[in-house]
């Protein structure tokens, strides 16, 4: 089936649901390196 | 309709909101990667690993001879060890407790070897919950250097047996 | 035994479902929920015993049912599921007939019996081992043997899959690529293929030491290949999650996927990508090398992520164009609060990407970085990072095909309809509260695999902050509540499939 134009955004609601996602997982991702930093040192 | 074939010519451009997406995902992903490399070079825990086979009986002479050499007492039926700075720790873990009690001194570097005379153990250093895979027949070598003073406890969170719940050891760390 | 060319024509879609299919997939998807039956009152007497305030169950009968929910959800409950799955995928998609249906049968009845007996030897206290039976832990031999017929059964599922495939091509059964349902399918049986090699390559040796024919095994040696096995395996359940999703977007809002180019070259990173990715369950062992993990896990590992990272926007994607489509374009979210939240198939999609993305995904690739995984490895939070994934995903998604595979290939009405659309959102609340409290505790370092975390009886005095045992409240009351919603599926499921009023050709239909 044939658009007439091919749309940049068609799901904007998706969109701000993987933002939401991506933010979610850098500041887990980074919170548990400082968690880490907190230990005893190894090797 | 994912059980009906697709169109003949299925291999189309992206559009502009699945190609950020997804270069946004490849620029992620390679951070992913970058931040172990790194992390060797700027972070402080790396267990870098020297492979190193010990037969359980040889882990145990070992380990037995460095708890006599610098044994300074006895908590519970199990030796308290306090080793010069800089030496190398023999920890054995074993059904159902790890031997021996360690007394160790803050920011001073220690060589542990930690293995197991008879079967896979986990050592998780509690409370700051650094956990190690202890396997009989491998020398887990850890250069560690206690950076916080207190007492710590080791428990062991693989499945050992029907005593596995019993199985606590101790690290007194001093200033 | 049905005529091998016997089919009917289903009235809604037009594909052939050969008789000999059908029964091959009722017996399949049913010994399935009879699997997790066992596997969910096994995880409610785990969970009541985790719980310091009942504390259920001995330490003996503690280890002996987590080494039992362990099998038969992840590996029985699973897999049945999946064959079932695969006939459908391959046979019913394609309009074909299934390659050699003999086969089927008697790869059926090895799985089976391999699935007995490992239970039996679970339950007679023969194999105490949990799920990944760590050497020098020994089983009895016939535990290690029902695994491998297990493996060979299901792995001779795998060639009825390929067979049929083969066979659909040949017979001109459908014209153009393989839908997207079965190109995902493929995927997962591929990476199946792997996996099962790998299984085969660490069981064998392994039942030989059981039986003193092999001196000794290295435990280290053993656990590098169990993974090989074991991840692959999570791989396995991963992709068939993922085609389940779009099936389930179609089925329920007729989505479409946007760009089938994007789908597709994801379910090939998944093959590409996964097989050699086991070390990360090895960051925190002896024996290998700082530079080894980085490349294994990462190299590897983080294009599989890419491929889910692509899959997390393309699905929902395709049911918010959907529903844009239908006219839902209020706002940025009316497409979502507008989609059928009544059919249990659309939250079942929706909580299922939910969690596996948001916590599983997440905490996945967190706990597997090479030096993260010192603060994870072997605590709670693993625990809860796979029932993420596999539960809260993949049996998620699971349960919700369940509701229309029952009356669109059954051909039987669904029995208790309000209960069909309670449960995913009970199961799911439930694994919620599962799920967090076991990675809060575990972050707190709380150990998996541990009759007793508040150290009653411990050798050297030891307690846990109190905010360890607040979580594994959490944790338990989430794990009864989810045993609740198992329930409401197994019961549903059973009652529908052999008591369900019989639908006569025009009465299934598609919902949206």
């Amino acid at each position: 089936m044939a658009e007439e134009r091919h749309e940049d955004f068609p799901a904007p609601g998706t969109g701000v649901i993987i933002i939401i996602f991506f933010v979610a997982f850098v500041m887990f991702y980074f919170l548990n390196w400082k968690w880490l930093s907190m230990v005893w040192n190894i090797g | 309709m994912p059980i009906t074939s697709p169109e003949t010519y299925w291999w189309k451009p992206a559009d502009k909101q699945e190609k950020i997406w997804i270069t946004v995902a490849i620029i992620w992903c390679l951070i992913l990667f970058t931040m172990m490399p790194l992390w060797h070079f700027v972070g402080g825990q790396n267990p870098s690993v020297e492979p190193m086979k010990i037969r359980p009986d040889d882990f145990e002479k070992v380990a037995s001879a460095f708890i006599e050499k610098y044994k300074v007492g006895e908590e519970a039926g199990i030796p308290v060890v306090k080793p010069p700075d800089g030496a190398d720790v023999y920890l054995k873990g074993q059904m159902w407790n790890w031997v021996p009690i360690l007394e160790l001194k803050k920011g001073v570097n220690y060589k542990f070897h930690i293995s197991s005379v008879d079967l896979m153990h986990g050592f998780g250093l509690q409370p700051l919950n650094m956990n190690f895979q202890i396997v009989p027949g491998h020398d887990n070598i850890l250069n560690l250097t206690p950076s916080t003073s207190g007492t710590f406890h080791i428990i062991c969170n693989e499945f050992c047996g029907v005593g596995h719940h019993t199985m606590v050891g101790k690290i007194v760390v001093k200033d | 035994m049905a005529n091998e060319m016997e089919f009917r024509t289903c009235p809604i879609t037009g594909k052939k479902v050969y008789a000999t299919t059908q029964n091959l997939m009722w017996i399949n998807a049913v010994t399935a929920v009879v699997f997790i039956l066992i596997g969910g009152i096994m995880a409610l007497l785990v969970a009541l015993t985790r719980w310091p305030a009942v504390h259920l169950l001995s330490p003996e009968w503690f280890y002996k049912a987590l080494t039992a929910h362990g099998l038969n959800m992840l590996i029985f409950w699973i897999i049945f599921f999946e064959v079932a799955g695969l006939y459908f995928g391959s046979s019913v998609v394609l309009n074909s007939r299934l390659a050699a249906p003999k086969v089927a049968w008697l790869a059926y009845i090895l799985m089976l019996v391999g699935s007995i007996l490992v239970d039996v030897m679970v339950f007679t206290d023969n194999a105490t081992v949990m799920f990944s039976s760590y050497v020098p832990l020994q089983a009895h031999p016939l535990y290690y043997l029902g695994i491998i017929l297990f493996a060979v059964g299901a792995l001779t599922a795998c060639g009825i899959f390929f067979g049929t495939l083969a066979i659909a091509k040949a017979d001109k059964t459908y014209e153009g690529s393989l839908p997207l349902f079965t190109f995902g399918l493929s995927a997962a049986a591929i990476i199946a293929v792997f996996t099962l090699a790998c299984g085969a390559i660490i069981y064998i040796p392994t039942f030989l030491w059981s039986l003193g024919v092999i001196k000794n095994l290295d435990p280290a040696m053993y656990r590098l290949l169990f993974w090989g096995l074991g991840h692959s395996s999570q791989q396995i359940n991963v992709t068939a999650m993922v085609s389940i999703w779009y099936l389930l977007g179609a089925l329920t809002v007729g989505a479409k996927p946007v760009n089938e180019k994007i789908c597709r070259t994801a379910f090939v990173l998944y093959i590409l990508f996964i097989n050699l990715a086991s070390e990360h369950h090895l960051l925190t062992d002896p024996t290998l090398s700082p530079a080894h993990k980085v490349f294994n896990t990462s190299y590897f590992l983080y294009l599989a992520v890419l491929a889910s990272m692509i899959h997390a926007l393309a699905i929902p994607m395709a049911v918010e164009v959907a529903q844009r489509k239908k006219g839902y374009t209020k706002g940025l979210f009316e497409w979502l609060t507008k989609a059928p939240w009544g059919e249990p198939g659309f939250p079942a999609m929706i909580f299922s990407l939910l969690i596996f993305g948001f916590i599983g995904g997440i905490t996945g690739v967190v706990y597997g970085t090479e030096q993260l995984s010192i603060k994870s490895h072997n605590t709670w939070a693993m625990t809860g990072h796979f029932h993420a994934t596999v539960v809260g995903g993949t049996t998620l998604a699971f349960m919700g095909l369940t509701y229309y595979v029952i009356p669109l290939i059954f051909r039987r009405e669904i029995i208790g309809k309000k209960w069909a659309s309670a449960q995913p959102y009970v199961y799911a609340a439930g694994m919620i509260l599962l799920i967090l409290g076991m990675a809060g505790a575990g972050t707190l370092g709380s150990p998996r695999r541990h009759w007793d975390v508040t150290f009653a009886d411990s050798i050297i005095p030891f307690s846990f902050d109190p905010t360890v045992l607040l979580f594994t409240t959490i944790a338990a009351l989430g794990g009864i509540l989810a045993a609740v919603g198992g329930a409401m599926y197994v019961g549903v499921s059973v009652l529908s499939v052999f008591l369900g009023r019989k639908l006569a050709p025009n009465e299934a239909k598609l919902v949206y």
